[in-house]
Formats: C-alpha cells, sequence, structure tokens
C-alpha cells in the first residue's frame, strides 16, 4: 500500500537528528529547506527532473533524494498534495552525469529511507571516532614496528575515491563465532560516484577478509561488549539489491546473506555472469570464491570466464590448483592458465589503449581515454573475439606483420591464445581465415615462443616468456589456496 | 587491506555538513550550458539553459547571498549571453557549423549546406520567434539589432514600422523558418545564396521597401486580401499558415534562359521577379510587394510594363497561376490601368487577371499609406 505524501511529511517533521533536519526539504520550510526551493532545483538542474518526483532531502553535495509520487507535482496546493502517494526514492543529480546514472534507485519506500539515513547520520560521528581511536593503536602497534597483523588483530580501513575518504571500517577476525567483526562502519555518499558505491567497495573489502581469514563468512557489527545493528546504508544497499540482510539477528550477517551480499557487490556482467551462475549453480565453484578471486583482482573478468568456458578443470584451478604429484592435471591447468592470462592481458591493453610496439618503452595510460571492448569466448574452439571501435591499435603486432591488416578497419578481432603451437589450432585458425573477410584473426603466443606464418593470421607476440607466465599463474594460485580449501 | 597510513589527522579534513546544493546547480548548470552553447547547432537548444540560468541567478539574489558571490554568478551569466548570442548568429549565417562538418567528414559540401540549412532554419525559427516578440528573452535585444541592423542597411525606418517590425517577422517565421536567411543560411537546392541583408544591398532597395515585405507577407498571414481590380474578377488572396508554403527570400527569376553549357543566364529586362511565392495546392503564385514610399520613378515605370508583360505571358504559359500586386497604400491610376489593359487579353486567353491588392499592412494607421507615384 502505497504511502500518503502527508504521512511521509509528518514523519520527516518529527525526525530529531540536527543534522538531518537541515537536509530535509518540507513544505513548511524556510528558505533552502522549503520543498518549493527543491522542486526548482530539480527541475532547473542540467537534466530536468520528471514532473512526478518531490525531492526529499539533500543526498550529497550534488545530488537530491527524490521520491516518485503517482502524480504530477506541478505546484504545493494542499488539496492536490493530500491525494498524492509515494513510491520508491531514487538519487536526482542537479549536474551533469552520463544518463545511466540519473534516477538511481536508493530505496524501495521512502519512510524506510528516511528511517534508514536518520539511523546512519545519527551513528556516523561515534563510528568515526571509533576508527580513528583504533587507528591511533594501528599504527602504534603494526606501523612503527613494522609488523603485519594477525587476521584477529583489530585493523582499522580507510576507503578513498579521488581524494575524498568514502568509506572507514574496523575489523578484525572474530574466533569466538568464527567469523568478521566489523567494530566499526561508516560511509558518505558523494557526487562524482554512483548510489551505493561506498557501500559496495565497503562491504566488498568486509568480505573478501571474511574469507580470506577462513571462518565462516559470517559478520557481525559492533564491539563484542555492546554490538550493535548492521549498518543502515549497508542494509538500503542490500534492500536495493534484493538480498534483505539481518533476517534472524539485526546485529549479524548470516553465512547465507554474506554470500548473496558478496554476489551483490561483485559486478558480473555480460558473459562472465553467464558462465559464473553456470558453474555456481553446478557445484563447480562456490559464489564466495569466484566473488573473492574477482574482487581481489586474482583473475580479471575475462580470465575468470576464459576458465570457466573452456577447462573441465576450472574447479581446480579456483581452489589453488592440483596437487603438485598430478603433474598430467597441473600441466592441463597451467596451459589453461596461461591461455586465460594472455588473453586477459591483451584485453587490458586493448580497453586501456595501451597498443605497445617494441620501440617504446614506456607508455601512460588515461583511465578516461579507454574504449569499450566487448568479449565473447568459444568454449568449443578455445578462441576469444573482440568487438571494438574502429581505429584501435592492436598491441602486441609482431613487426614483420605491421601491414598485413587495417587497423582502421579492424573492430573485431579474434585471437588464439596459446602456450603451445599444435597443428589442430594452426588448422583452425587458417580456416577461419579464409571463412570470414570481416575479422581479424590472430594466434597470441608468449615471448619465446614461434609459429609458422599462416595467410591472414596475424601473429600477436605477448612481452611475457612462458616462464614468466608460469610465475605470474603460480603467484595467483599462491592467492587462492591462502586460507579456506 | 588493513590502512597503513600514519594517523596524520592534520591531512584529512574533517568531515562537514553538505554544502548549499542551490551553488552546486548554478555552478554545474553554467558549466554545462557553456558547453552545449559551444556545440549548439540549432537555437531551440539554447533557450532552455539561458533561462535556467536566469531562474537559478534569481535563485540565488533570494538566498541573499553576499555581493561578491553574486556578481561572480551575474558575471557568468552576462559572458553565457554574450557565448549564446554568438552562437546564434554563427548558427543564423551557418559558415560555422559547416565548415566544421565538411572539414569533419572531408566531404560533400553542398550536401552539408543543403541538409543544414533546412533543418537549421526550422529549429532557430522557433527561438528566433521567441526572441522578437518576448522582450524578457535571453537573445531579444541582440536579435532585435540585428534585425533592425539588416532592414536598415539601406537607409532608415520609421519606428512605427519597426514596432509593427517585430511580430511581423514572428508572423513569417512560423509560416516560413528559412525567410531570406534571416535565422539561417539561406540556400536553393543546395546551393548557398546571399543574405537577406546582401541581397537588399544589391538590389537597390530602400530599407523600408524591406520592411515591407516581411509586413506585408504577415498581413497576408493574419486575413484575406480582396483585390482592388475594378475591371476584372481578379483572385483574392491569403496566405494560410497551416498548409501554404511559402517561399521568402529567394527571388524567383522565371524568365531566366539557359545558355547552350547548361549555365543560366543572367536577369534580363524581361525578368519577372516575386518577393514572394506560396505553393497553394499545387499551384503556385507570385508576389510582388510596392511600398509606396518605395518609388523608383523613370525606370521604374518601364521594367514595370515590361514585368507586367512578362508575368502575363508566364500566366498564359502556365508557369505561374496567379499573380499579385500588393501595396501598403493605394496604386496609382497609371498603374491600375496598365494592368487592366494587359488582363483585358489576358483574360481573353483563358488566363487568371493580374491582381493588385490596396492597403495591405498590419498597421492600423501606416503613416506612408498614400498613392503610389507610379
Amino acid at each position: 500500500m502505497p504511502l500518503a505524501l502527508r504521512e511521509l511529511w509528518d514523519e520527516m517533521e518529527s525526525i530529531g537528528n540536527q543534522e538531518l533536519r537541515a537536509r530535509l526539504f518540507l513544505p513548511n520550510g524556510k528558505g533552502a529547506q522549503s520543498t518549493e526551493l527543491a522542486l526548482q532545483l530539480v527541475r532547473d538542474a542540467v537534466f530536468e527532473a520528471p514532473v512526478n518526483l518531490l525531492p526529499l532531502v539533500t543526498y550529497c553535495d550534488g545530488s537530491l533524494a527524490a521520491v516518485v509520487c503517482d502524480r504530477p507535482i506541478d505546484h504545493l496546493d494542499n488539496d492536490a498534495l493530500a491525494k498524492v502517494k509515494v513510491h520508491e526514492v531514487v538519487r536526482w543529480h542537479l549536474g551533469w552525469v552520463p544518463a545511466e546514472h540519473q534516477a538511481e534507485l536508493l530505496d524501495l519506500e521512502a519512510s524506510d529511507f528516511i528511517a534508514s539515513l536518520n539511523d546512519e547520520l545519527s551513528s556516523r560521528e561515534q563510528q568515526r571516532e571509533h576508527v580513528l581511536d583504533a587507528t591511533k593503536e594501528y599504527y602504534d602497534s603494526y606501523v612503527v614496528h613494522g609488523r603485519t597483523p594477525r587476521a584477529d588483530a583489530v585493523r582499522p580501513i580507510q576507503l578513498a575515491c579521488q581524494n575524498v575518504i568514502i568509506g572507514l571500517a574496523v575489523i578484525r577476525h572474530d574466533q569466538i563465532f568464527d567469523g568478521l567483526r566489523v567494530e566499526a562502519y561508516c560511509t558518505c555518499e558523494v557526487a562524482h560516484l554512483a548510489a551505493g558505491e561506498a557501500d559496495r567497495a565497503l562491504a566488498s573489502i568486509l568480505l573478501c577478509d571474511a574469507f580470506r581469514s577462513g571462518g565462516t563468512m559470517e559478520l557481525r557489527f559492533g564491539p563484542e561488549e555492546s554490538e550493535q545493528d548492521i549498518p543502515s546504508s549497508l542494509v538500503r544497499f542490500g534492500r536495493v539489491r534484493d538480498v534483505e540482510l539481518g533476517q534472524t539477528d539485526r546485529c549479524s550477517i548470516s553465512p547465507f546473506e554474506a554470500r548473496e551480499l558478496f554476489l551483490a557487490v561483485t559486478p558480473l556482467r555480460g558473459e562472465l555472469g553467464f558462465r559464473a551462475f553456470d558453474a555456481i549453480d553446478r557445484g563447480v565453484i562456490s559464489p564466495e570464491r569466484l566473488c573473492f578471486s574477482l574482487m581481489a583482482g586474482i583473475w580479471n573478468d575475462l580470465e575468470a570466464a576464459f576458465i570457466l568456458a573452456t577447462s573441465d578443470r576450472a574447479r581446480s584451478i579456483f581452489l589453488g590448483g592440483a596437487d603438485l604429484g598430478d603433474r598430467l592435471a597441473q600441466s592441463a591447468e597451467r596451459e589453461t592458465s596461461r591461455c586465460a592470462l594472455l588473453g586477459g592481458m591483451l584485453y587490458d591493453r586493448l580497453s586501456k589503449g595501451m597498443a605497445v610496439r617494441s620501440d617504446i618503452s614506456t607508455i601512460q595510460v588515461d583511465e578516461d581515454d579507454g574504449a569499450f571492448v566487448d568479449w565473447e569466448i568459444s568454449d568449443h574452439f578455445g578462441f576469444i573475439t573482440f568487438e571494438m571501435p574502429g581505429g584501435l591499435e592492436i598491441p602486441w603486432v609482431a613487426a614483420d606483420n605491421l601491414t598485413e591488416f587495417d587497423v582502421e578497419k579492424t573492430r573485431r578481432l579474434r585471437i588464439v591464445p596459446r602456450s603451445q603451437v599444435i597443428q589442430p589450432s594452426l588448422d583452425w585458425l587458417a580456416h577461419a581465415a579464409a571463412q570470414d573477410d570481416q575479422t581479424l584473426n590472430a594466434l597470441v603466443l608468449p615471448l619465446d615462443l614461434t609459429a609458422p606464418q599462416i595467410e591472414g593470421v596475424v601473429l600477436l607476440r605477448c612481452p611475457l616468456s612462458i616462464a614468466e607466465l608460469d610465475e605470474q599463474v603460480a603467484g595467483k594460485m599462491q592467492s587462492l589456496r591462502v586460507g579456506r580449501k | 587491506l588493513a590502512c597503513a597510513k600514519p594517523p596524520d589527522l592534520d591531512r584529512i579534513t574533517e568531515p562537514k555538513p553538505v554544502a548549499d546544493v542551490s551553488l552546486y546547480q548554478t555552478d554545474e548548470l553554467f558549466d554545462h550550458a557553456e558547453f552545449v552553447i559551444g556545440r549548439a547547432t540549432s537555437g531551440d537548444v539554447l533557450t532552455p539553459f539561458m533561462e535556467k540560468a536566469e531562474r537559478s541567478l534569481k535563485r540565488l539574489r533570494n538566498a541573499g547571498l553576499p555581493d561578491h558571490v553574486l556578481r561572480q554568478y551575474e558575471g557568468r551569466l552576462a559572458r553565457l549571453k554574450g557565448l549564446a548570442n554568438d552562437r546564434f548568429q554563427a548558427i543564423a549565417n551557418g559558415t560555422e557549423n559547416i565548415a566544421s562538418k565538411v572539414g569533419k567528414r572531408g566531404g560533400d559540401r553542398q550536401k552539408t549546406l543543403r541538409e543544414y540549412s533546412v533543418r537549421a532554419a526550422e529549429k532557430n525559427a522557433k527561438t528566433a520567434r521567441e526572441a522578437l516578440t518576448r522582450p524578457g528573452h535571453w537573445a531579444h535585444k541582440n536579435f532585435k539589432t540585428q534585425l533592425f541592423k539588416t532592414i536598415e542597411h539601406a537607409g532608415k525606418i520609421p519606428d512605427a514600422y519597426k514596432d509593427s517590425l517585430l511580430n511581423d517577422t514572428a508572423m513569417l517565421l512560423q509560416v516560413c523558418p528559412e525567410a531570406g536567411g534571416l535565422v539561417a543560411a539561406m540556400t536553393t537546392r543546395g546551393q548557398p545564396r546571399r543574405t537577406f541583408s546582401e541581397r537588399l544591398d544589391s538590389k537597390g532597395n530602400d530599407a523600408v521597401g524591406a520592411a515591407y515585405e516581411i509586413m506585408g507577407t504577415a498581413a497576408l498571414c493574419s486575413k484575406e486580401s480582396r483585390s482592388a481590380n475594378q475591371r476584372h474578377d481578379a483572385p483574392s488572396l491569403r496566405i494560410d499558415p497551416q498548409k501554404d508554403r511559402l517561399v521568402f527570400g529567394n527571388k524567383a527569376y522565371l524568365n531566366h534562359e539557359h545558355k547552350g553549357n547548361g549555365a543560366v543566364s543572367e536577369r534580363k529586362r524581361h525578368s519577372i521577379e516575386s518577393d514572394a511565392q506560396i505553393f497553394k495546392d499545387g499551384r503556385e503564385i507570385g508576389i510582388d510587394f510596392k511600398h509606396v514610399k518605395d518609388a523608383k520613378t523613370k525606370g521604374a515605370s518601364k521594367d514595370f510594363r515590361n514585368q507586367v508583360e512578362a508575368v502575363a505571358g508566364k500566366i498564359r504559359d502556365g508557369e505561374l497561376s496567379e499573380y499579385h500586386f500588393v501595396t501598403n497604400g493605394k496604386f496609382s491610376g497609371p498603374f491600375k490601368e496598365y494592368i487592366d489593359t494587359v488582363n483585358d487579353a489576358l483574360v481573353a486567353a483563358g488566363g487568371t487577371p493580374i491582381s493588385y491588392h490596396e492597403g495591405v499592412t498590419t498597421l492600423s494607421d501606416d503613416p506612408w499609406a498614400g498613392e503610389r507615384p507610379d
């Protein structure tokens, strides 16, 4: 049953927190706190707000939280407003943002949103002080002595983006319940980040730590002697993503909820999502292990998808690799991992515009200059197809191949990453090149491998040798072996 | 994952309450407006941003900000207005965007001109109409100045005409967005043509004659004019803004001849010309506006006789359906007599008689509505 706007305003009127009160827009508010002014602001924003959006509160320095009403709010007339019902709360940016980030969902119910914002702001200062105290202790105990803390030591976390601190937390592994104790937690919203991004990022750090510590993945909040509710902003974040937190215990995110939350905070876009959920459903990999390997940067999106798509030993690879005695299995896993790494490295360079030629020793990468490169993996033949904008330079092109293709026209690149040159791959490439003249076909090899020239196929040579690739693969396997098994 | 930074609190700015969003909104809007104005390809893109910017500044004034802050925003708004006016002018001239498009694509300048001009004219006409009729509009002052500068290129026009001219031009732009290069570069079949002011300059018109072309067209849009022909049943004239297609500005020289090499010959003595052309239900109608003060004594009379005979010829040949002479005052006796004489022969040959219309003006009291000394 949608809430009436009048009831919502009554609830807002009763709020005692002064910081929140100063940010609320009310019909009887004065000056900068009047609903009338807020309506003018969203109507005169760079993107004019729809007529059924009514601003409730200043969400951050550059955006307002506005409630979706069931009818246009033309003027603040008492009779007309008496009938208005309210629905979800969305964020309306006053400045320019990409269109897809305008009107992001903040909460499903307006009254829940106001209540959670009230809780969040009321506890923020206390949480922040706790973090500062913990930071001082941590500095004295570990930083000064150059010691590495154990998992059960109290550790402060500071999360910043573009020089703005957006999240603070204090964590430790608590052996009493074999999970992560989050003694303090606070986040804030800033205009240059998507809604809930601070909570998403901080939650992913907490969950990665919980996974790495090898516990049950349960998260409990507040100091041991005075436990606190799950932070309101995190609950709100989960609510928007259909993950209900604290169902059985208001102070705890249960292991089941933690897994759901881990999936919610991990971007699984496009083909990776399909491959990941397929593998999870088949029991090949647990959600938390996959999310950890992605969020901790052990495997990137393409590498993880390649392994899941092309290898029967994906489970073992994500567990950290086969036992040393099983040489056949190890060899197969290493070959898959090297190929995934070759593909992932090439994708990184393509999407970041890092076309390194042999005559350039250093390059500068600007994040904003990246190009959108889509990829698709063939699980049967083990090749990767990149769809990209024209004019993108292809990295790793061997000097004698430079005239073989037209960079401007290359919008589709099909690569076959291999760390062994075997005849079936070469035959398949020759066949593919003869069949499709709209796609640039390429064989990607490590630095120390050579292959016979195939007509219509470009040789891309990764700057790493097989031994260097193996070193990187071993590092990744090692990271996945740490902690739980 | 742990934070290893020393707890140097001095290096961290203390959290502060959220800032005044009104200032943020104004800043962002001004920044974005500048970005949009710099890339606008039609006038109607500019208007919403200019209106928003003015409202934002008004809100800041009401918020009681310190004077020095307000002055800063007032300066930014003034700069925005200047940018918008410059951009609008550039769009009207059509040069800037055409040049950039051609440069980018490296291609067909004529095609770009043709596509650009028609679309831009349709979009700009709306902005130009608003600018002309709303004194508070961001471009009102500038556009009014430009219009009078264009019209008064060859002399002064009376104040009474000036007052009416703004609304008349707005009316004209409603019917004919590409009117004579007033708001966009003028093209014919993709070929660039001279602007309104250039045409005035070369034609030898005086300013008030040009103003009357606009005024007369606007008057015909708002009401029907019955012909003043006494001897023949000549057709009346009205421009229907919803149905008729009006061509204004591009002179129609109907008897241009093609040379052997495919080029079109220059205008000759026997040319006829229309100040405006209407395409009504598939018929082509020509209009020649004659302002009473727009007298060209000796030569004009001979030209006039040639023109009337040429018009009659075109009507007989079926190239023209109707032709109308329109004035704000009254035509002289010899003028009417000559048209009647030509009409006698024209009607006998089965043609539609040439019409003449008197007192066609949007002014209730035209100071120059006397008799045309022709």
